[in-house]
This record gives C-alpha cells, sequence and structure tokens, in this order.
C-alpha cells in the first residue's frame, strides 16, 4: 500500500509531461541551453547566466547517447519531473507522517500550472524542483551525507535557490551535511569558474540580472497567487495552506520548519532580484512549501488528501491546456519565425534581432545582428534586412506569427515570445537614429513606435525621395513638435503624420525639439513624443522636389 | 564484468562516427584500399598488420570507413576484456582489474578515439593481450605474449617504445628456456610483418630511408618545431593529464593514480614492474620527442598504466567512484560525439560540397592538414597544393580554382562548415578540421608567388595571411585590370613598433607605406600592363625563434602579412 501513492503521483505526472512535450524551442534560454550542450561557454550565454552547470552537465550526458540537444533536454526534464515527483512524494510523506498526504503535496506541485507550463520543456526547472525534492527527502531522513550532496547540486542546477537551500543547511545545524554541500558546490562550479575566470564571475552573473520594475501588489499576485493559477485555483488553495500552515508550524517541528524557511527564503529572494517579466518561472522553488502546508492541512481527511489534489490538478490542466496545446501542435512563433526569415531572406541579407530574440537569430542558419545595427545598415541600401521582431507588426509586407492570447500565457509565463513578426526593411525605411531616439518598443496587437527625447535627431541616408514622411503619436497628452523648423500638433491617442521636404540623393537631418516631456515612473528616459514610422518617399508633386 | 562489458558496447554504439574526420583517418582508408607505404597510405612508420587485417576485413564490409570502424569496435570489446584480465592479474584484484580497464577504455581520450578509423583501439587491444600474457607462466603463455607484442608493433609500431622495454622486463623476469622463447618467436613475429611492409617500401635500404625520413621529420617538427610556445609544464599536462577530461576530473584520477603507484611500491609487486617500465620509457620519449598537438592520442601507453594506478589507488567505493568517472567523461565528450555522429564532419562537408558546387575541369588548392581529405574526396577535382597550384593555374581563367581551408574565411563568396567548439574539442584533439571552408579563387583574386612569400595560414574562427619575407615578389594574372588592391597587415605579436614596406610594380616603387603593429592597410596601385610583378620590401623583420625568452620555435624570417590582393 506505501507503494501506491508515490504510483499513483509518478503516473499522473508521466501522463501531463508526455502529453506537454513541445514541438520546438520556445524561449530564448532553452535555444542557449541546447547551444551549452555543444558549446559550454557561458560568456556567450550559452547557457544564460548564472550557469546552471549541472543541469548543463545532465543534459551532456544525455546527448552523449541521444545526440540532438532539444530531444536530450525534453527527455531529461521529463524523467526529472517524474523522479522529482516521487521523490517529492516521500519527503512530504516523511514530513507528514502520512503516504497519501505527501502524494498530495507533490501533485499539487507538479499539476500546478506554472509546473505544467515549465517544467516539460527544455530547461533548467524540472531537473532543479527534482533535486529539491531530494534535497528535502534527505533533509527529511537526517541522511547528512545526501542532504548536503543534493542541496549542492540543486545549487548547481537552478543557481537561483541558493539563498534557500544556504538557509535550510544552516537550519539542519550538520557538519557533515555542510561538508559534502560545500563540496558538491566546488565540483560543480569549478567548470562554469573555470570558463568565466575567479575574477569575472561577478560581472557574469550581473550582466543577465534585470529587474523590471512592478508595482508591489502585482508583485505579490504574481509569485504568490499565480503559480497556483486562476482565482478559482489559486484562492482555496492557499486558503487551505494558511490553514495548514497555523496547524503544522509548532515548536519542534523541526523538518516543517526547515521547509517553510527554505520557500520562504526564496520567496524573499524572489521578491529582491527575480525578473517580473519571467511571470512565476523563478517562484517555482517556493511552490513546495505551500504545497507542503496544503497537504498538512488535508491531514484529518488524508485518505481524501490525493483525490482533491488531483481535482485540483485536473483544474490546473484544463486551465493550462491553451498554451499546452499550442506548444505541442506547432513550432513556438519565434521559432517559426525565424525558420520564416531563414527562407525569406535574400542572398546576402541580415536579419536584426530585438533583444529577446538574439537566442534564435544566432541559432539560425543566416547573417544576424542586434538592433544596435540598424544605424550602420541605414547606409548599405545593398543589403536586404529583416527585422525579427518580438511582437506584432501593422507594417507592409511583414509576416506575423502567433499564438492566441489565454489567460495561463498572460499570468504564469514570459509574456515573450506570444507574437514574433519578419518585418522587411527596405532602404527607404532605414536611417540613423542620433541623440534622443530611443529603442524600439511594440505590443502584440502590432503597435510599434520609438520614443523620441524633447530633443532628437535622425539622419536619413542619400537616397531618392524628396520627402521624409513620418507618423507620430501621444499614449497620453498632448505636445507641439517641431521638426526641421516646421511645427506640427501631435494629439495624443491619434496619429499624426506630416511630410518633410528633403533633397533627393541627398544625406538630410531631421531636428526634433518637442515644448513638453516627461519621465515615467521607475524610468530615468526623458520622453516627449512617439515616432511611429519614418519613411522617405517620392514627392506626390513633380516639380515640388528641392533637389530637382 | 558484464556490466561493465555492457557500459564499453552501449558507449561505443553512441560514439559511432558518422564519417572520416582526421587526417589519419583518411590515409588509412587509403591504405585498406590500397598499401601503398611510399604514398603514405597508411602514413609511415607504416602500420603493416593494421593494414592487413584492414583489407582483410574490406572483404567483407566495402565501405573503407565502416571496415575500419568496425574494426576498431571489435578491437575495443577484445582490449577491454583483455585489459581487465591483465590487470587483475597484476593487482591479484578482479575489482582493481575491471575498474582500471574501464577507467582506461571510458576515459575521454578512448571515448574519442576508439571508435575512429585510426590504429590506436586495435594497437592497444593488442598490447593488453601482450600484457595479460605476461601476467602468466609458462613456455605457452611467454610465446603468446611475445607474438602479441609482436603483432601490437606492426599494427602501431609506436607502440615497439613501451613494448621493447617491457619485453625486456618480462624477458628479466623469466626462467632461461621461456626468455629464449619470447625472443625467437618476437623476432619471428616481427619479421612477419616488417617483410611484407618491406617488400612493399622497395627493399630493405628503401624501407631505411622510408623509416629514417619519418625519423628525420620525427626529430624536425615533433620534438622541436611543433613545441612553439609549449612549455615543459604544458607539454606535460598535454601528455598525462588532458587525457582524463576537465581538471575536475584529472586532478582526482591522478591523485589516485600517485595513491596507486606508492601502494605498488610498497607492496614491491613484481608483476607490476613490466607495466611501470613501460610507462615510465614511453613518458619519456613522448614527453622529449611527441608532438604535443598529437597529444592525448599518441600518450595512450601512458593513460593506460595511468588508469591501473588509479584504479588501485582508489580507497573504497572502487567501481561507484569509476562509475561517476565514466558519467563525467561522457559528459566532457559530448559535444564532438553527438556533432560527430549526426553530421558528416566539416572536411567531408565541404567536399561534397565543392563536388557538387565546382565542374569537373576545376582545381582543388588543399591547405596541408587537408591533403589526405583532397586526395580521398576530391580527386576529380585534381588536388594540389595551394602554391603549386596557383603557379601552374593562376592565369589559367578557364580553370575554376578554389581553396580547400582548414579554418573560417571572410572571403567572398565562401562557405564555411563548422562543428561547434568545445574544450574536449580543444585538449583532446590535434584542434584542426572544426571548421573548414570551401573558398573561390576567381581570376582577379589570384597571383604566382615568385619569392618570399610563405604559405597560407589561417586562424579556426579567423582569416588567412600569408607571412612575407623582407623581399618579396608575386606575379599577377594577364587579366585587363587597372589596380591593384593589396591588403597588408603587421599584427599585435611582431616585435617592432611599426614596419616600413615599399611596393614596387614591374621593378619601378608605386608606393611606400608605414604599417602600425596591430593594424592593417589596403593599397591601391595602378598597374601598367596586365601580368605585372609586385615586390615588397619590407625595413622590418624578425625570426620568431629568435626573440627573446621566446618558447617560438619558428625559424622563418617575417616582415608583414600579405591578407588580400585583388585585381579591379
Amino acid at each position: 500500500m506505501k507503494r501506491l501513492p508515490p504510483l499513483l503521483v509518478a503516473i499522473v505526472v508521466a501522463a501531463t509531461r508526455l502529453r506537454a512535450i513541445p514541438r520546438g524551442f520556445w524561449e530564448g534560454e532553452e535555444v542557449r541551453f541546447a547551444r551549452a550542450l555543444l558549446t559550454f561557454d557561458p560568456f556567450q550565454q550559452q547557457p544564460e547566466a548564472p550557469g546552471y552547470p549541472f543541469v548543463v552537465a545532465l543534459g551532456k550526458l544525455v546527448n552523449a547517447f541521444v545526440h540532438d540537444p532539444f530531444a536530450s533536454l525534453i527527455a531529461l526534464s521529463v524523467v526529472a519531473s517524474i523522479a522529482g515527483a516521487v521523490l517529492l512524494t516521500f519527503a512530504f510523506a516523511r514530513i507528514l507522517d502520512d503516504e497519501w498526504c505527501g502524494a498530495a503535496g507533490a501533485a499539487l506541485v507538479y499539476l500546478s500550472p506554472a509546473m505544467l507550463v515549465f517544467t516539460p520543456l527544455p530547461n533548467a526547472e524540472a531537473v532543479a524542483m527534482a533535486l529539491i525534492a531530494a534535497a528535502l527527502l534527505t533533509y527529511a531522513r537526517g541522511d547528512e551525507l545526501l542532504f548536503g550532496v543534493c542541496a549542492g547540486a540543486a545549487i548547481a542546477a537552478r543557481p537561483q535557490v541558493i539563498v534557500a537551500m544556504l538557509a535550510l543547511v544552516l537550519f539542519a545545524r550538520k557538519r557533515r551535511a555542510a561538508a559534502a554541500f560545500i563540496a558538491t558546490l566546488v565540483v560543480t562550479f569549478e567548470p562554469l569558474v573555470e570558463a568565466v575566470g575567479v575574477d569575472r564571475i561577478g560581472h557574469y552573473v550581473r550582466a543577465n540580472w534585470n529587474v523590471t520594475r512592478m508595482p508591489w501588489r502585482e508583485v505579490a499576485m504574481r509569485f504568490i497567487a499565480h503559480p497556483w493559477g486562476p482565482k478559482l485555483l489559486s484562492l482555496p488553495l492557499l486558503v487551505v495552506a494558511a490553514a495548514g500552515a497555523v496547524m503544522l508550524l509548532r515548536p519542534g517541528e523541526r523538518r516543517v520548519f526547515g521547509v517553510a524557511l527554505f520557500g520562504f527564503a526564496h520567496l524573499a529572494f524572489c521578491f529582491a532580484t527575480a525578473d517580473r517579466m519571467d511571470g512565476v518561472q523563478p517562484m517555482l522553488p517556493a511552490v513546495v512549501a505551500t504545497a507542503l502546508f496544503a497537504a498538512a492541512a488535508l491531514r484529518p481527511i488524508a485518505r481524501c488528501a490525493l483525490p482533491l489534489a488531483l481535482a485540483y490538478g485536473a483544474g490546473a490542466i484544463v486551465y493550462s491546456e491553451p498554451l499546452i496545446a499550442q506548444r505541442t501542435a506547432g513550432l513556438s512563433p519565434p521559432a517559426a519565425a525565424t525558420a520564416y526569415a531563414a527562407r525569406m531572406l535574400p542572398p546576402g541579407g541580415i536579419v536584426v534581432y530585438e533583444p529577446s530574440l538574439e537566442a534564435f537569430a544566432r541559432d539560425a542558419a543566416f547573417t544576424s545582428a542586434p538592433l544596435a545595427a540598424l544605424n550602420a545598415l541605414a547606409t548599405r541600401s545593398d543589403i536586404p534586412v529583416l527585422l525579427l521582431a518580438d511582437g506584432g507588426t501593422r507594417a507592409p509586407n511583414a509576416k506575423t506569427f502567433a499564438w492566441p492570447d489565454s489567460d495561463v500565457y498572460g499570468k504564469v509565463t514570459t509574456e515573450h515570445y506570444r507574437v514574433v513578426s519578419v518585418i522587411p526593411l527596405p532602404p527607404p525605411a532605414r536611417y540613423i537614429a542620433g541623440s534622443g531616439v530611443f529603442q524600439l518598443e511594440r505590443t502584440a496587437d502590432g503597435r510599434e513606435w520609438r520614443w523620441l527625447a524633447q530633443d532628437a535627431t535622425i539622419t536619413l541616408p542619400p537616397l531618392p525621395g524628396s520627402i521624409a514622411h513620418l507618423e507620430l503619436s501621444l499614449p497620453e497628452n498632448d505636445n507641439t513638435l517641431t521638426i526641421n523648423g516646421r511645427t506640427i500638433e501631435v494629439v495624443h491617442g491619434k496619429t499624426t503624420t506630416i511630410d518633410i521636404p528633403v533633397v533627393s540623393n541627398a544625406a538630410a537631418t531631421l531636428t526634433f525639439h518637442a515644448a513638453r516631456h516627461f519621465t515615467p515612473s521607475g524610468e530615468t528616459r526623458n520622453l516627449a513624443v512617439q515616432l511611429l514610422s519614418l519613411e522617405r518617399r517620392q514627392s506626390q508633386f513633380p516639380g515640388s522636389d528641392p533637389g530637382n | 564484468m558484464l556490466i561493465a562489458f555492457a557500459a564499453i558496447v552501449v558507449t561505443r554504439i553512441a560514439a559511432l562516427p558518422r564519417t572520416a574526420w582526421e587526417f589519419d583517418e583518411l590515409l588509412f582508408m587509403m591504405g585498406a584500399r590500397h598499401f601503398d607505404p611510399v604514398a603514405h597510405h597508411p602514413p609511415p612508420p607504416g602500420y603493416p598488420l593494421f593494414m592487413f587485417v584492414a583489407q582483410l576485413m574490406r572483404t567483407v564490409i566495402a565501405s573503407d570507413f565502416a571496415a575500419l570502424v568496425a574494426l576498431n569496435f571489435a578491437a575495443t570489446l577484445i582490449g577491454f576484456v583483455f585489459l581487465a584480465l591483465a590487470f587483475r592479474n597484476i593487482s591479484g584484484s578482479e575489482e582493481i582489474g575491471i575498474a582500471g580497464s574501464l577507467l582506461f577504455w571510458m576515459s575521454p581520450v578512448m571515448l574519442v578515439h576508439s571508435t575512429a578509423a585510426f590504429s590506436d583501439a586495435g594497437g592497444i587491444a593488442l598490447l593488453s593481450i601482450a600484457l595479460w600474457s605476461a601476467t602468466r607462466d609458462g613456455n605457452r603463455h611467454a610465446a603468446f605474449f611475445a607474438l602479441a607484442a609482436a603483432a601490437a608493433v606492426g599494427w602501431r609500431p609506436q607502440l615497439a617504445i613501451a613494448i621493447v622495454p617491457m619485453l625486456f622486463a618480462v624477458v628479466l623476469l623469466r626462467r632461461w628456456r621461456e626468455r629464449a622463447i619470447i625472443v625467437i618467436v618476437f623476432t619471428l613475429g616481427c619479421l612477419a610483418w616488417l617483410i611484407p611492409l618491406m617488400l612493399a617500401v622497395g627493399g630493405a635500404a628503401k624501407l631505411l630511408a622510408y623509416e629514417a625520413s619519418q625519423a628525420g621529420y620525427l626529430a624536425t617538427y615533433d620534438a622541436d618545431l611543433s613545441r612553439s610556445n609549449w612549455s615543459a609544464i604544458a607539454v606535460a599536462t598535454r601528455f598525462i593529464a588532458q587525457s582524463w577530461g576537465a581538471s575536475v576530473m584529472s586532478i582526482p584520477l591522478l591523485a589516485a593514480a600517485i595513491a596507486g603507484i606508492v601502494a605498488t611500491v610498497r607492496a614491491r609487486d613484481r608483476r607490476a614492474i613490466p607495466l611501470a617500465i613501460a610507462f615510465c620509457v614511453y613518458l619519456s620519449v613522448a614527453l622529449r620527442v611527441m608532438d604535443p598537438a598529437d597529444g592525448t592520442r599518441y600518450s595512450l601507453p601512458v593513460t593506460l598504466a595511468i588508469a591501473f594506478f588509479a584504479a588501485r589507488g582508489l580507497p573504497a567505493y572502487r567501481y561507484a567512484l569509476v562509475a561517476l568517472f565514466s558519467l563525467a567523461s561522457l559528459t566532457f565528450v559530448s559535444s564532438i560525439l553527438s556533432q560527430r555522429a549526426t553530421s558528416a564532419s566539416p572536411p567531408v562537408q565541404a567536399a561534397e560540397f565543392a563536388r557538387a558546387a565546382f565542374p569537373a575541369k576545376a582545381v582543388a588548392l588543399y591547405e596541408l592538414p587537408l591533403w589526405p581529405h583532397a586526395t580521398y574526396f576530391l580527386s576529380a577535382h585534381h588536388p594540389m597544393r595551394i602554391d603549386p597550384g596557383l603557379t601552374a593555374y593562376f592565369d589559367r581563367r578557364d580553370v575554376p580554382l578554389y581553396i580547400f581551408a582548414d579554418g573560417a574565411t571572410r572571403a567572398p563568396g565562401a562557405r564555411t562548415f563548422r562543428w561547434q567548439p568545445s574544450e574536449a574539442y580543444a585538449t583532446l584533439t590535434r584542434n584542426h578540421y572544426r571548421v573548414v571552408s570551401i573558398i573561390p579563387l576567381p581570376p582577379e583574386r589570384r597571383f604566382k608567388p615568385l619569392r618570399g612569400i610563405h604559405s597560407l595560414e589561417r586562424e579556426p574562427e579567423g582569416e588567412g595571411w600569408r607571412w612575407l619575407m623582407p623581399i618579396a615578389e608575386l606575379q599577377l594574372p594577364a587579366l585587363p585590370a587597372t589596380k591593384v588592391e593589396l591588403r597588408l597587415a603587421v599584427p599585435p605579436t611582431v616585435p617592432f613598433d611599426s614596419n616600413d614596406v615599399a611596393v614596387s610594380i614591374d621593378g619601378r616603387l608605386a608606393q611606400r607605406v608605414r604599417i602600425s603593429r596591430g593594424t592593417s592597410v589596403v593599397l591601391s596601385i595602378p598597374l601598367a600592363r596586365p601580368g605585372a610583378i609586385v615586390r615588397f620590401e619590407s625595413a622590418r623583420s624578425f625570426i620568431p625563434a629568435e626573440g627573446r625568452g621566446s618558447a617560438n620555435r619558428d625559424p622563418r624570417r617575417l616582415a608583414v602579412r600579405l591578407i588580400d590582393v585583388v585585381l579591379r
């Protein structure tokens, strides 16, 4: 009978993971993990910082036999998910003294929308969660040496759990565990440190560390509630978990306090450092504490615990299905767009990519360059240019690849890669962005713009066309803009167009000055007006060309 | 033993390459088709027994490459078993035997090389048989030992450096009757492969000259020039440690080996003496004369002995630790195995592209590391070395030329084929052939080197260049061009701040330029007639080998780099 609960959990988790195997890469980090299996080069972001050395090592080991980095990482994730669910069942059963409650806790973790979405992917999550489960099990069993090894390996699989795992190791107060923990860290991180260099480790970790700002209430919702799905699923679960915490957190319950400390430490770490734009992914390790408390609350009805958890899991599966179905049905928008760009790019052409699509572009067979190259390419009308854009577009001749929007995509994922476009940039639409011209921004529905500061300059390369056609806008509040001495009113919420005469076949500089500007909260940029598009055109009135 | 054997089988299947890749593999493939040692099929010093068995294998398997790979696959399995038996007999422990053999065959260097079309797997298998029979008493085993030792040398003659001292040690440890048997059987066994080799070369005198030329090459290049910029510690690291992978793997393993050596010495174990002597002699020779670039593969007998001592030095959890090391080893070489199994090697990809892209009358100009690949895969394109090919065809607009280059290029119209880099590739292989390019050489980019122009060089990911001597001359083709563009560079590594270069056309000074260290210049010089001769005179030059404190042994006199020549 003792084997039945973990077996049931393993079967359910295996079924959900096999159902959710994606057709291709979806997020940039996945491409980078796959590239790391062939070339471990942290400075080229293979893999992304902070390195994940143990996942790369395991992936390489599998790939020695599978010979396909994507398939190797997927296989690793599926196996790790099943193993992790079983290990977590044992760990929770040990802590709660009940196999059915243990299985319920593990099922809650592994069937949560966050885990359903992120663990079947070619990334570090499933392996890291399995190692965390192993660390919790060995901690609960008091197996010092193995606990130290598993805790160290978990950090090597997902370095972001360092604070939580360190707290647990310190809380355990076991010398042998600490020694094994340190030894494991030394061995697993040695290749990373050797590849990066001791003196450059700090720079390497900081280079990829972005914390996009967001209101605290929204952050709390994102990190605490969203991993569990919509309100209908998360609210009851969090209430039950709170009740379980009250029941469980009593003096003398060291094992429970250890798991709670792990969860809270990781939550605090995420609040302080995690990128809000990464969705709930950074929070995954902390869900084990919530699940433990929720399972603890079910102890009085232990035999019903697993069915209740599976009922929650069924809801979570239904909730996650729109995204998982898309992922399993075909290529993701970035993968499809990259393949399309490779087919459509004329010989000698260059694909310019937006930052979030760098991994896809660099992995492709075509020549690629970052957005910063647009200025240099403005003067090279002989080079065809395609823009690989993370979002929609309304540009003519562009092709957009999109998955339908869904609640699970918005709440659980990274907010990137749902809509990706391939936009041809013909020479008349290219220009040299001077001072006061900010980077391209766009939305999924196809709005795109570059913010201009109060004073900005743009240079047009020498091409035929006696008119610079500009489209401008503002989301709120009107502004007055002067371009090369011509003044116009830019009305908010509308598109304002203006044609500025320029000399055909000669370089032209456009100088912008806005009457007003503002700085959005949490930003340092001084913004005045949105430049929607700029294109050099022929005059519609023959003879009016100042160059003729 | 069965589990370990199964692990060897599974890992070798995973390590099977899709195509040939390295220099020697192609020469062995040609040798398996037609044994012609003088034409370097196979390369010196001849490998007569290996080629004989390979030709037998070719009667069963039609493909040269598949025949050699199948042979090595079988040799690996046999080698694993006999090495385990040998180590067991030497140590008196089956656990040490299996662990030691597993360590050796699962080492990164063997995972990469044992399934390729080299002579190593078979040679090591025969060496293992010799080692095993050396540990057994009796006339029959003495004869078997001598026969296996002779076969190992005939299979891979470089193993003589380990086997001959081992033979002496075994002879000294035996009774007179066994000594006589060993000497006689070994001599007869060696004659059995030496005579066919001698006949193939063309007689005893020619065989001597053939082997002497190889020895001369060894003395000039492997023991000298190839050691440019290699410190003694780097050479030792290359031959001793790098076979074992990353430092996190090799350091604990070498520590265990040291513990094993201490334990063996303390135990005064006579059965380990032949292995220890072979190890010491081979290591000394390798450190003194072998090419460090060949490093890990050429140090296999050393690796084998280290495997034994490491297995012996492991205090506890022997199987678990060896299994852990094996997994780490697989992880380390995974990038090479994966790419090699799923894609043709870059030279093969490039050759396939060239065959499809160029007409039959095209001429392939190969860089030296790609000589065997060009000979084997591009024979229809009349392959030639670059400079003789340019001399012959620089003025033949009707003959398409292309360079088969070992490295990347930025030349227009070129195609580059590559495997992704990895630490394993950089440390376990000779670091060639990871990036290979086909560079079309249109008439306006050709010239005939007349004097003072060294061969084309390139870095795997960088551009190619030719070093010019202080005075250098080239002839342009007779094309209706009005000017020639010359790109010259002075790299950051030269011992002077700048160099003054005077460029003359047909004996008349056309332009004088100062090139600062670390920069390049493009000269555009008008031409008065087609087929002009361009002369470069540089004010400064240097010999890398004469640099103060330099470990570089390059004896050439170098002045400036010629990057590109284009007629406009």
